[in-house]
């Protein structure tokens, strides 16, 4: 397929497709200048309201199996098994969590494999916690870094992208304004209206990057995956 | 034997493969399959279930694969086929036509587009309206989650230039014969229908179409139209468009009852239409409809009989007997109301079309007094948690809520979710009847039925295994020229042990009369 970039147009002839970005709205989609975050006291009351929409959204071909325990399937199974190294890796901001991001990346059914979407929502999350508990984001920059870059070796071009991109603190708008409506005084119907908006993510993806927030911030905070 | 199938630097997205994965599954002497990306990861977990075989070597990440457990070559290829059916079956749709990708690419192409169906998340619908408006375009919007405040703009807009906006929220229409999003296959005729209603819109359409009737154009609203701050422009407009349309001898209005002030406007610009107009303001009063000189309808039902009456030239009355017959449908329910054991007292509906739940409350509210919904009749009835909490008493559940099809798709294209909860109620010793209904048509699943019935077999044999008589009351809305047939879809419904009436209101006295057989 031909693809033509001339100035701040590109053309696929082929596809008659015409993308114009003369005149498109910039926003910046680095989640470093995102500041002010916080630990709400009711962190764990939030996490409650994700786990509920990923039950009610989840299917027995996504991970939403980590969070709600509802299906079983062989994708949930490897992930859980990989998922307790990761877990401790990041507790301790060790870059080893690169490595074991690569042992779980490609993983599941779609075009952007489950667990690829499931470690987008958990760095994600990893990177505000950080930032609401006041740490180093160079240091965490440098986790998330080794997790995308690992991860993206071990998946299609398509997601590997995606994961380089957010390993990199490189969200997207929902996913950022998710995290912004977590780490704050943000009401419980704020959190849910945004994570609905994340849930509408594809058919699968959406279920799990939720999954991944979840999973992680439990993982820095306490509190059951199940239940 | 495992065998493997590749198409290399092929992407799917998750909802093919889930629909390949399930269907697959089930092709007999298939014992295990697997599909996806041939990630590494991907590829190790079909080894650690049984499913390796060398070929996996040659797999990239950006291949995607289908591997199988089966008995033999033959089953092989016959999942193949199926894979291929499912592939192709999304292609065809992409490849059938050209689709221009912008709207003034549309336009260009040609220049006589004058209605646009609108699909698209809500926080970009009411804007890419707007562009249609400017260019004289009328819109459809299927579009939900568009603010009334949105609407209103849109709409006044419309309404100064004499353009449709049908929606938002708008489901249903026939335009000159084509139908639009869910509609079913209706033959044409003389009767225009405007309708605040989807599911509504679509029991007349059909029963018009049953009954030997044929209908002109179906003109949806949207179900907000007809509420004060909208003042009922759309319907306004579209009865003012039936008014004017040649082909339309017959009009009929449906909706919710509206406000007073907009019911009375409404029915002062019907009563000097020049035609005659059939009025079903869901479980209204129809002694304000018939005091303008209009024809009042008690059910949707009665609507499309009336409509087709008139139509022909034929005296107009109530219908409210059974297509099946009176005393057969007298014998029927006492046959089924003496096998209930006496735990059983309570009605249970579980349905995907909004308005049919609706009408079925209305309908039987007088006879249950209370019915506990997530669409209650009387706020005293809401039922929390209506999604994961169990059933009340007598319970009604409005499946395409909000409340049901965050992040899934409607009941109408999925309706799974329903299907379990008629497994999940038949356990209840108390419930001892199910209504259901079952919507077929464009847009709908393509074969809703399936699913239901294999719900319904289990939960009366589950009812059975306990002592119980579980009755099921199914009505199909749907036509027979519609993709699923009609016929066919009641035959799959029946054969599970449903009894099926011909409509949602003919389904409803039908339960009355068990119940009352029961008392």
């Amino acid at each position: 397929m031909n693809v033509i970039t001339a100035d701040d147009c590109i053309f696929i002839t082929e596809a008659d497709v015409f993308i114009n970005l003369k005149d498109s709205m910039e926003r910046d989609l680095s989640f470093a200048n995102d500041t002010g975050l916080l630990v709400p006291k009711d962190l764990l009351s939030k996490v409650e309201i994700l786990k509920e929409l990923i039950g009610d959204k989840g299917s027995e071909y996504d991970l939403s199996t980590l969070v709600t325990g509802k299906y079983q399937n062989p994708y949930a199974d490897f992930v859980m098994k990989k998922l307790f190294g990761l877990n401790e890796a990041v507790k301790k901001n060790n870059l080893l969590a690169g490595e074991l991001a690569g042992e779980i990346a490609g993983c599941g059914i779609g075009l952007t494999p489950s667990s690829d979407d499931m470690l987008v929502g958990y760095m994600s999350a990893y990177l505000a916690d950080s930032k609401a508990k006041g740490r180093s984001c160079d240091e965490i920059y440098q986790v998330t870094n080794a997790m995308g870059n690992k991860a993206s070796k071990r998946t299609n071009t398509i997601s590997g992208a995606f994961l380089k991109q957010c390993g990199m603190g490189l969200l997207s708008e929902d996913m950022i304004l998710l995290m912004c409506t977590i780490y704050s005084d943000s009401k419980a119907e704020t959190v849910k209206k945004s994570a609905e908006r994340i849930l509408n993510f594809g058919s699968t993806s959406g279920t799990d990057m939720l999954t991944g927030v979840v999973l992680a911030i439990v993982n820095l905070n306490g509190g059951e995956y199940f239940g | 034997m495992v065998k493997l199938e590749i198409r290399k630097n092929a992407y799917y997205d998750s909802v093919t493969l889930m629909l390949i994965s399930k269907d697959i599954k089930k092709i007999s002497g298939i014992n295990e399959a697997l599909v996806g990306m041939g990630t590494d990861l991907n590829r190790e977990i079909a080894v650690n279930i049984g499913l390796a075989t060398p070929e996996f070597e040659t797999v990239t990440a950006n291949d995607f694969f289908v591997v199988a457990d089966c008995v033999d070559e033959t089953t092989f290829e016959a999942a193949k086929k199926k894979v291929d059916e499912l592939l192709n079956k999304k292609s065809e749709s992409k490849d059938s036509d050209y689709y221009p990708p912008t709207l003034d690419g549309a336009i260009k192409i040609d220049p006589d587009i004058n209605l646009a169906v609108i699909s698209v998340p809500g926080k970009h619908a009411a804007n890419l309206a707007q562009s249609c408006l400017d260019r004289n375009v009328n819109v459809m919007l299927f579009s939900d989650n568009v603010t009334i405040e949105e609407e209103r703009l849109l709409k006044e807009y419309a309404y100064k230039k004499e353009l449709l906006v049908m929606g938002p929220d708008c489901g249903t229409a026939i335009m000159n014969h084509v139908p639009l999003a869910f509609a079913n296959v209706v033959r044409s005729g003389d009767i225009g229908i405007v309708a605040a209603s989807g599911t509504g819109t679509q029991e007349v359409s059909s029963i018009i179409d049953q009954i030997g009737g044929g209908v002109s154009q179906v003109i949806g609203t949207g179900g907000r139209d007809l509420k004060k701050e909208i003042g009922g422009l759309m319907m306004k407009l579209g009865l003012d468009a039936l008014i004017h349309d040649s082909q339309t001898k017959v009009i009929t209005l449906i909706s919710k009852p509206p406000a007073k002030e907009i019911a009375t406007e409404m029915l002062t610009l019907a009563s000097k239409a020049g035609k005659p107009v059939v009025v079903c303001f869901i479980g209204g009063d129809r002694s304000e409809i018939e005091t303008f000189g209009l024809t009042a309808a008690i059910s949707l039902e009665d609507a499309a009989h009336k409509a087709v009456a008139l139509s022909k030239g034929e005296p107009v009355k109530d219908f409210i007997q059974f297509t099946m017959g009176e005393e057969q449908a007298e014998e029927l329910a006492k046959e089924n109301a003496l096998k209930m054991a006496k735990s059983q007292k309570y009605v249970r509906g579980f349905y995907t079309g909004g308005t049919l739940c609706d009408e079925a409350m209305k309908l039987m509210l007088p006879k249950l007094g209370h019915i506990y919904s997530n669409i209650p009749l009387q706020p005293e009835d809401k039922l929390q948690d209506a999604r994961n909490g169990k059933s009340r008493k007598h319970t009604f559940l409005d499946f395409g809520d909000d409340e049901f099809t965050v992040g899934r798709p409607h009941p109408m294209i999925d309706p799974s979710l329903r299907a379990e909860r008629v497994i999940t109620d038949s356990k209840d010793p108390e419930c001892a009847i199910i209504m259901v209904d079952c919507v077929i048509g464009y847009g709908s699943h393509e074969n809703p039925a399936l699913d239901l019935a294999d719900a319904i077999r289990i939960a009366k044999e589950e009812a059975e295994s306990c002592g119980r008589h579980l009755l099921v009351v199914a009505a199909v809305c749907g036509t027979e020229g519609d993709p699923q047939s009609l016929s066919k879809t009641q035959k799959q419904l029946t054969d599970a042990g449903a009894v099926v009436l011909p409509s949602n209101a003919q389904a409803t006295r039908f339960v009355e009369r068990v119940l009352a057989y029961m008392e």
